[in-house]
């Protein structure tokens, strides 16, 4: 079991890339995450959050112009590792680990 | 649609941001998603550049927030090595530099003497200046004693009121008379500007009344260049115009008046001119009591002014009434505009050296292409590039900083000692922090700013690629000229513009000095003859000293005798009206010279 616990932007960015499915391009992605966790999201903390999972091992990207895009520069396709995955996966126990218990007093 | 017509962003956030983001496909594909993201906003260009170039600068934050002093200080040893790789470059971008900052610190010290340093004056921000001000011209002036000897006993927020008027008058206990400027003061003069004696004592308050007895204080000035300074001249009587005075103290050296070359200071009440309300004027300042604002202070005494007038209608309805620190007194508006031009020209020469400098620089840049071709291949981040090209212009601006200030303090001496006696040795120009601060200040600002364009053009985007894409030049080439062109053709417009004005001052100069009088001025000598004192006092004493002299030099053919000068100074003759034409209300009578001769 991985050690490792995430940020929760962190968290964001990779269950984001997930929700993505195979065509998790960067600018995609953040509008995937402000969506759907209805955030404003930093350009250079993203790009950063980015490269930072990246050297952890967390994620991966492959360099490609895509193929029915308007634009013709190279752009990074992201997909989550398995040492992401499981990271994701270690977070979201220790979190219901956590919450478990507590519903009642913390319900609406 | 709006993509279409939407222009590329700005050129400079785009380089910034290449030279923040990482290489390759990392910073290609930011880059990429920004640009897209720019095409796609909705609005006007304007806006759109805007938020680009905020995003690309918030981008740029992000991507360098660790940098520190050890990137720093590795920085400015290489940009010493690589000063020194070239140092006859480096000797000659630096001394060009200097010239221009050597200008400008010394038109700085001299502006910054004129218009800030402190008047050697206790207290001065608590001092004011009454001024009495004309309605229909606006002219600022002095103001009449009567109306100072009335505010003063008036207005409670004032503490105390010194008044005082210089006056040209002759020195005659010497061996030979000399001519001497002297003011007439009101015995509390010292007290109001908080300084004492560094001889003997300044006035008493009983001092200075008509009658009684005259003493006299003397300046540092005087007391140095004609008393070579001897202590014994305390208590000594002097004769000015023909009227003996005792030397009571010598006031300190940094003491002085303005002008600066008042040699005696006597006391004197007033008393003799309290109905004197639009004539000769003299200099009052005020100290404000504990307490009161100048707000305050102007409330009270504008209040006071307008009963003043309506006691005094005939001789104060023309006038209104001003309060002024005593610092916005000097110099007047013409001095200070003329200094302010000065330095103004002196900052052209700068840029047009630092353009030159600059010019190198980007030359320097070609040749250093493929040094930092293989330092961007290698890995070196863009930001960290463009801070060490930066940091090398800086450091070669602050050389030429260095020596600017080293040619600057030969300038500044030799602006001080040409100094007319007249302005006060507190507004000569001198190398001081305040001045100091102001060179480092431009040095840096023009390392930095004509050191950028280089340092981008040097890591532009198009030769992060290889090797061989630098050296053949293409588009980065032409950039470069582009970059050049503008460069050298801003200096030829700012060179064209001071040469211009560099022609029109000195053909006014030539025309002031050669200016037509309408005579034959060579071989001819003038002199002025002049007489003052109680020998003079009774009504005409003056008149038949005049008609003395001129009875003994009409006996000598080869001297002419005149009221004054043609051209002369002086000259402002009597008001005059032409029938049908007077001048309207508010309108000043035209004048005309009139001068008697032989």
């Amino acid at each position: 079991m991985s050690r490792a616990f995430l940020g929760e932007f962190e968290q964001m960015v990779l269950l984001s890339i997930l929700r993505m499915g195979t065509g998790a391009y960067g600018l995609e992605v953040r509008q995937e995450l402000e969506v759907a966790a209805d955030r404003k999201v930093s350009r250079g903390g993203f790009y950063t959050t980015l490269d930072r999972m990246e050297r952890k091992g967390y994620l991966t990207w492959v360099s490609e112009v895509p193929d029915n895009s308007r634009r013709k520069d190279r752009q990074r396709r992201f997909s989550v590792t398995i040492e992401g995955l499981a990271a994701l996966k270690s977070s979201r126990r220790a979190l219901i680990t956590l919450w478990d218990g507590l519903e009642p007093m913390l319900e609406d | 649609m709006s993509r279409r017509r939407r222009g590329p962003p700005p050129a400079w956030a785009q380089s910034l941001l290449d030279a923040a983001l990482p290489m390759g496909v990392v910073g290609e594909s930011i880059h990429g998603d920004l640009e897209t993201e720019y095409l796609d906003l909705r609005g006007p260009n304007w806006v759109a550049r805007l938020w680009y170039s905020f995003e690309a600068i918030r981008i740029a934050l992000h991507y360098n927030k660790g940098m520190g002093m050890s990137d720093f200080l590795q920085d400015v040893r290489y940009g010493f090595r690589m000063l020194m790789r070239m140092p006859m470059v480096s000797l000659v971008a630096a001394l060009s530099l200097a010239v221009g900052i050597a200008a400008s610190t010394t038109m700085y010290a001299s502006m910054y003497g004129f218009l800030y340093a402190p008047l050697p004056y206790a207290d001065q921000g608590d001092l004011q200046t009454l001024m009495q001000i004309d309605r229909a011209t606006g002219d600022k002036g002095d103001i009449s004693a009567g109306n100072v000897l009335d505010l003063a006993a008036r207005v409670e927020a004032f503490e105390n009121v010194a008044a005082w008027r210089p006056v040209r008058t002759t020195l005659s206990s010497l061996e030979e008379p000399m001519r001497l400027l002297r003011l007439d003061a009101t015995p509390n003069v010292f007290q109001v500007l908080g300084r004492q004696a560094a001889l003997g004592r300044t006035f008493s308050s009983d001092e200075g009344r008509p009658g009684s007895a005259g003493v006299a204080v003397m300046t540092h000035y005087l007391w140095e260049t004609v008393f070579a300074s001897d202590p014994g001249v305390v208590g000594k009587p002097v004769e000015v115009a023909e009227r003996e005075y005792t030397v009571i103290g010598v006031m300190p050296p940094d003491f002085e008046f303005v002008p600066g070359d008042i040699g005696l200071v006597m006391a004197n009440t007033f008393e003799d001119e309290r109905d004197n309300r639009d004539g000769a004027r003299v200099v009052a300042v005020t100290k404000l009591a504990g307490g009161a604002t100048a707000e305050q202070a102007r409330a009270q005494a504008d209040a006071t002014w307008q009963s003043m007038t309506a006691q005094y209608p005939d001789e104060l309805s023309r006038f209104t009434f001003r309060l002024e620190t005593l610092r916005e007194q000097f110099p007047g508006e013409s001095d200070a505009r003329l200094v302010q031009v000065m330095l103004l020209v002196a900052l052209f020469v700068l840029i047009i050296a630092a353009a030159n400098v600059a010019n190198l620089l980007l030359a320097r840049a070609e040749e250093r292409a493929q040094e930092i071709a293989v330092r961007v291949s290698l890995g070196a981040g863009r930001i960290r590039l463009l801070r060490q090209l930066l940091t090398e212009s800086t450091m070669l601006a602050l050389l030429g900083g260095v020596l600017g200030v080293l040619l600057a303090v030969f300038a500044v001496a030799e602006l001080a000692a040409v100094m007319p006696s007249g302005i006060p040795k507190a507004f000569s120009p001198r190398i001081q922090p305040a001045v100091l601060f102001f060179t480092v200040g431009i040095s840096v600002g023009v390392g930095v700013f004509f050191g950028l364009a280089p340092a981008l053009q040097a890591l532009r985007p198009n030769q992060r690629g290889t090797l061989s894409a630098v050296s053949r030049g293409g588009t980065v080439g032409r950039s470069r000229s582009r970059i050049r062109t503008v460069f050298v053709v801003g200096e030829i417009a700012v060179a064209l513009a001071l040469l211009a004005g560099a022609g029109a001052m000195t053909s006014m100069a030539n025309d002031l000095v050669n200016v037509d009088l309408g005579l034959r001025s060579e071989g001819l000598l003038t002199f002025r003859t002049s007489g003052s004192g109680e020998r003079y006092a009774e009504p005409g004493a003056l008149a038949a000293f005049h008609r003395e002299v001129e009875q003994e030099l009409l006996d000598l053919p080869e001297v002419a005798i005149m009221d004054e000068l043609p051209r002369g100074r002086n000259v402002r003759g009597p008001e005059f009206t032409i029938d049908g034409r007077e001048p309207q209300e508010g309108q000043e009578f035209p004048r005309t010279m009139m001068l008697s001769v032989n």
